[in-house]
């Protein structure tokens, strides 16, 4: 096994490689850093250049792409609450007050340490994990994928701070959003009112970027001022602070890295559930709840080191059985195929190389974004500076401009303005906005596989109790809705005196 | 302002208007086919009396308290007080810039619309310079055409006005 490692390093040390691999990491740290473009769009863009370059040079460049993303998704994420990426929309949670309180240096301090560890220990658990793949993937069902997204809307929700109901309710919103367009079970186009747009869904990036650029920015434009509340307060001196944070919180690194890389080993769950997944384990297992949402280092550690950690282990299903984890492995199996290198079993055993080299790439390029997103902190950080009469307008021009460029349709700049003022009006009226976004993601692979589910029992729901990943998984959403009621009961009976006897005279 | 069961009738607005919504959802829904509206029918069902819950824990009754104390504790310190005049105004003109653009994207396409639009909204809310918006919607201009059109190959949307479809 070892000589196949040091073989996948051997062939990534290589001049055009290594090459490849910086230019593919400048890449995803810039698509990554823009509201809407992301990985999916790189490898897309990239995909037709790398048709005259070798397999392994190929897979260098995506990897270095890969890897750098989330360390993009991140610095916007902080600075600005517009996650470059999907997955980075949990990072905003703190990253975000922490930016607020002129503590941008830190956070981003502490996103890039996070991103390297995850990545490694998400490296470490692909190369352990990779012989044995196969009966981890086929644990899961359509049964366990339906309730693993109800899971996923779940945990959002119970960690909504305090507004569970209303996470509930923003959840289910969501989905009904995720429901409109044509329906592959029966072929049926739903509630999409005569608009042709419609028919493909409402599109997740172009509604992310509004929920959370565009929706800050009216906020901001609301507000006036800068996004630093204090601008004397701003200190970028702190970016080694950030980074001693991530190794003074090992546990929050640990947790985060095995959230994503058993959630990025699952096709179809993807990232937002990883990173959100983290954060709210992080928050359950924290002795200071409260403090999440208003500026936690470790609301931004838990999801950094999740959504690297998932884009090493999302590997596993694209190439063992060529099943792709999300919208970039579903790219980026492309690439593979474009290369003559047919993901499934058999790539496992004939391609062993070009694997493990892929593998390393990632985590290079996991580690060497981190560090040129150290580099960048100062002069990124004084974004937090800039006056929202001069910043609002900029950034949601490139959020609206953004949206379009992802796939040309004008209709996306509508849903991005649209679901900017609903995020907007979110805010206001304190609703949460991140069970929307995990409910669009995961709408569809709830009702298709709940579909399958009933197909494969003829209609019968006892199949969700039968298997025991989904009876467990069932207990699991259960616990979690009673837990609020248990919380309160227990509180009560922690309070109630204890009754002294009194010594009888 | 009028209050009912103890709570400004404002502040129920958003659980009202969702529930509306719902309930048109849930009726278009039982306008397809079985396999097709399960699971939004469902969610929709759900959604309904999420929705009603949520209207009760906004009333100032004993059991709308209990409601909020279970399920929206966080929830109970930061009720949607009505905002004054000047911060509605700025919200209804937040949003009107927002859509302006929005319009402008549509009608006149990009290359127009973000210069148009940032130099307009850096005269208007930011009080600069003439030259200095005009610079700056140039310039924001430039960057969009450079990274959009040259970097990445995208065709700029020429706009309704101009043969955009």
């Amino acid at each position: 096994m070892l000589h196949v490692w040091l073989s996948g390093i051997e062939g990534l040390l290589q001049l055009r490689e290594l090459t490849f691999l910086a230019l593919g990491m400048a890449i995803g740290l810039v698509f990554g850093a823009i509201p809407g473009l992301g990985g999916s769009t790189a490898l897309a863009l990239l995909m037709p250049l790398t048709y005259g370059l070798e397999p392994f040079t190929a897979l260098a460049l995506s990897g270095g792409v890969m890897g750098a993303v989330p360390m993009g998704g991140s610095i916007t994420a902080i600075l600005l609450n517009a996650p470059g990426t999907a997955p980075n929309a949990a990072t905003c949670i703190d990253g975000y007050p922490l930016a607020q309180q002129g503590k941008a240096g830190l956070a981003i301090g502490a996103a890039a340490s996070a991103n390297s560890l995850g990545g490694i220990i998400g490296t470490i658990s692909v190369l352990a994990v990779l012989p044995v793949a196969k009966e981890l993937v086929l644990l899961f069902g359509p049964p366990e994928f339906f309730l693993l997204a109800i899971l996923g809307l779940v945990v959002v929700a119970t960690t909504s701070r305090g507004k569970m109901l209303r996470g509930l309710v923003t959840g289910g919103f969501g989905l009904m959003v995720a429901f409109i367009g044509y329906d592959n079970v029966s072929g049926d186009v739903r509630f999409t009112y005569g608009v042709e747009y419609l028919w493909d869904g409402v599109r997740l990036v172009p509604a992310l970027i509004g929920l959370f650029a565009v929706a800050e920015m009216i906020n901001l434009m609301v507000k006036g001022g800068a996004v630093a509340r204090d601008a004397g307060t701003v200190k970028i001196t702190r970016t080694m602070s950030g980074v001693i944070e991530t190794f003074r919180h090992p546990g929050t690194v640990l947790r985060g890295s095995l959230v994503g890389t058993v959630v990025g080993a699952i096709p179809g769950v993807g990232g937002v559930v990883a990173s959100f997944l983290s954060y709210s384990l992080t928050v359950q297992a924290s002795k200071d709840p409260d403090s999440f949402g208003k500026g936690n280092i470790e609301g931004v550690i838990a999801p950094e080191a999740a959504i690297n950690a998932k884009d090493c282990s999302a590997l596993i299903p694209t190439l063992a059985f060529g099943i792709p984890g999300g919208a970039e492995m579903a790219v980026f199996l492309g690439i593979l195929v474009l290369h003559g290198l047919q993901p499934g079993p058999l790539m496992l055993i004939q391609n062993q190389t070009e694997i493990y080299g892929l593998v390393w790439a990632l985590t290079a390029s996991c580690i060497l974004a981190s560090c040129i997103g150290l580099l960048l902190i100062r002069p990124l950080a004084m974004v937090t500076l800039i006056e929202s009469e001069v910043l609002a307008p900029i950034v949601i021009c490139i959020a609206l401009v953004g949206s379009f460029a992802i796939d040309g349709q004008i209709g996306n700049v509508v849903v991005t303005a649209v679901f900017g003022i609903l995020g907007y009006l979110m805010l206001r009226f304190d609703y949460p906005r991140l069970t929307v976004v995990v409910a669009l993601v995961l709408g569809g692979t709830a009702e298709r596989s709940f579909h399958q589910a009933m197909m494969m029992n003829n209609g019968s729901w006892s199949i969700f109790v039968d298997r025991w990943v989904s009876a467990l998984l069932l207990a699991v959403i259960v616990i979690l809705l009673g837990s609020p009621a248990l919380r309160i009961l227990t509180r009560r009976v922690r309070k109630r005196p204890i009754a002294v006897e009194e010594p009888q005279t | 302002m009028r209050r009912v069961f103890g709570t400004p009738i404002v502040d129920y607005l958003p659980a009202l208007v969702l529930w509306l919504l719902t309930a048109g959802y849930l009726v278009t829904a039982y306008g397809y086919s079985v396999e097709s509206r399960v699971m939004p029918a469902l969610v929709a069902w759900s959604m309904l009396a999420l929705l009603m819950l949520d209207l009760i824990s906004r009333t100032q009754t004993r059991f709308g308290r209990a409601l909020t104390r279970w399920l929206n504790p966080a929830a109970a310190q930061v009720e949607a007080a009505s905002p004054d005049r000047d911060t509605a105004r700025r919200q209804f003109a937040a949003v009107l810039w927002l859509a302006g653009l929005a319009t402008a994207l549509l009608l006149i396409g990009v290359l127009y619309a973000v210069p148009v639009y940032v130099a307009a909204s850096l005269r208007l809310r930011g009080r600069r310079s003439y030259t200095v918006c005009l610079a700056a919607g140039a310039g924001m201009a430039l960057l969009v055409w450079l990274l959009f059109a040259v970097l990445l190959q995208i065709n700029l949307y020429p706009g309704l006005l101009f043969g955009g479809a």
